[in-house]
C-alpha cells in the first residue's frame, strides 16, 4: 500500500511577497497549496492533501502550513538550504474526522548544473499517520538562462511508513521557465509504475 | 577662403549628426543603471524571486538578471537613485549575498546583451 508523491518544498520560501502555487497529482494522491512569502524568509500556505492508497485506506486533509528557512548558505556559484515547516488543519482518515497536522524537515544543496535534496516528510490525521522520507538528485544537461526553458532530469528515491510501507523510486524532468515549474514522473514500486505531474509557480 | 571654411564646418556638422544617429543606443546617464553581483543566485526561482522584488520598487523601471554572470542589471527610472546600503538590504532579504555592486556607464540594454552574449 504505497502511497507516493515528491516535493520541493526548499523552493516554497520566497523572497517577501510573492506568492506560489504548487499542484501535484499522481495514482494515488493530489496536493494542491497557494501561499505566500514574508520577510524572515518564512512563508505561510493553504494546501489540501488527497491520499489514496488504493486498497481502501485513504488519508485526506486540508492543512495550513509554516514553512521556515532555518539557515541558508550562498556561495558565488551555489546555494544551500534547510527548511523545516508544520501544518495544522483538519483530516479524515478511515470514517474518522478530526485535527490534521504535518510537519516536514528539507536539507538540499544546489549549483547550475546538480541538485541534491533530503526531505522528510510527515502528515498525522485521526487514525492514521504518514512518514515520507525522499531522497532526489538532479542533473541539468545543459545551462540555460531564466527566460530559458531549462531542463533537469532527477531521480528519486522514497521510503513510506505509516499509511503505506515500502520503497518507491523513478526519473522525473523538470522543466522550468522563469516563474514556472513543470515536473513529469515515473515511480515504480512494488505496486506497479505510475505517472505523476506537478506544476508550481511563483507570482 | 571663407566658402573652404563653411565647407569643413558644415561637413563637421554633418559627421556629427551621422554619428549621432547611428549610435542610437545612447549610454545612461551615470547612476541610472545598476549592476549587482550576487551570491546564490544559481537557479530559475532564484532569479524570479530577485527580479520580481526589485520589479516592485518605484525606483526600477526594468530588470534583468543573468544566471551565468549572477548578474542584476536595474534600470533606474529618470531622477530616480537607489542606495547601496537599501540595494544590500533588499538583496539580503531576498535570501541572497550582496558581493558587488557597479554603475556603468553602458546603456542597459547594451549591458544586457553584452551578458547575454557572453552567458553563449
Amino acid at each position: 500500500m504505497l502511497i507516493t508523491s515528491v516535493t520541493l518544498t526548499a523552493q516554497m520560501i520566497s523572497a517577501p511577497g510573492i506568492n506560489f502555487l504548487r499542484a501535484e497529482y499522481g495514482h494515488t494522491f493530489s496536493y494542491t497549496e497557494i501561499g505566500r512569502s514574508f520577510t524572515g524568509f518564512r512563508s505561510v500556505g493553504f494546501g489540501g492533501y488527497s491520499f489514496n492508497t488504493g486498497e481502501g485506506k485513504s488519508i485526506e486533509a486540508e492543512v495550513a502550513i509554516v514553512n521556515q528557512l532555518l539557515k541558508r548558505w550562498n556561495t558565488e556559484d551555489s546555494q544551500a538550504n534547510i527548511v523545516i515547516g508544520g501544518g495544522v488543519g483538519r483530516g479524515r482518515s478511515g470514517g474518522r474526522e478530526g485535527w490534521a497536522g504535518t510537519a516536514s524537515v528539507l536539507a538540499d544543496w544546489e549549483n547550475r548544473r546538480w541538485h541534491i535534496m533530503l526531505q522528510e516528510q510527515a502528515v498525522f490525521v485521526p487514525s492514521a499517520s504518514r512518514l515520507v522520507s525522499t531522497l532526489m538528485g538532479g542533473w541539468a544537461p545543459y545551462l540555460a538562462e531564466y527566460d530559458e526553458w531549462a531542463p533537469w532530469i532527477y531521480y528519486t528515491v522514497q521510503h513510506e511508513n505509516g499509511a503505506g510501507v515500502g520503497f518507491a523510486h523513478g526519473p522525473s524532468l523538470i522543466l522550468m521557465h522563469e516563474d514556472l515549474l513543470i515536473e513529469l514522473r515515473v515511480m515504480i514500486s512494488d505496486h506497479g509504475t505510475h505517472a505523476e505531474a506537478g506544476i508550481r509557480s511563483l507570482f | 577662403m571663407k566658402k573652404l571654411f563653411a565647407l569643413i564646418i558644415t561637413s563637421l556638422c554633418l559627421i556629427c549628426q551621422a554619428d549621432e544617429k547611428t549610435n542610437t543606443d545612447t549610454p545612461s546617464q551615470p547612476g541610472t543603471v545598476v549592476q549587482l553581483t550576487v551570491d546564490g543566485l544559481v537557479c530559475n526561482f532564484c532569479a524570479t524571486n530577485i527580479s520580481k522584488t526589485f520589479s516592485k520598487l518605484p525606483e526600477v523601471s526594468e530588470v534583468y538578471v543573468n544566471l551565468a554572470a549572477k548578474a542584476v542589471l536595474l534600470q533606474l527610472k529618470e531622477g530616480k537613485k537607489l542606495p547601496e546600503d537599501q540595494t544590500k538590504q533588499i538583496v539580503t532579504d531576498a535570501g541572497f549575498n550582496l558581493r558587488g555592486i557597479s554603475y556603468p556607464k553602458d546603456s542597459f540594454n547594451s549591458i544586457k546583451e553584452n551578458l547575454k552574449k557572453s552567458a553563449k
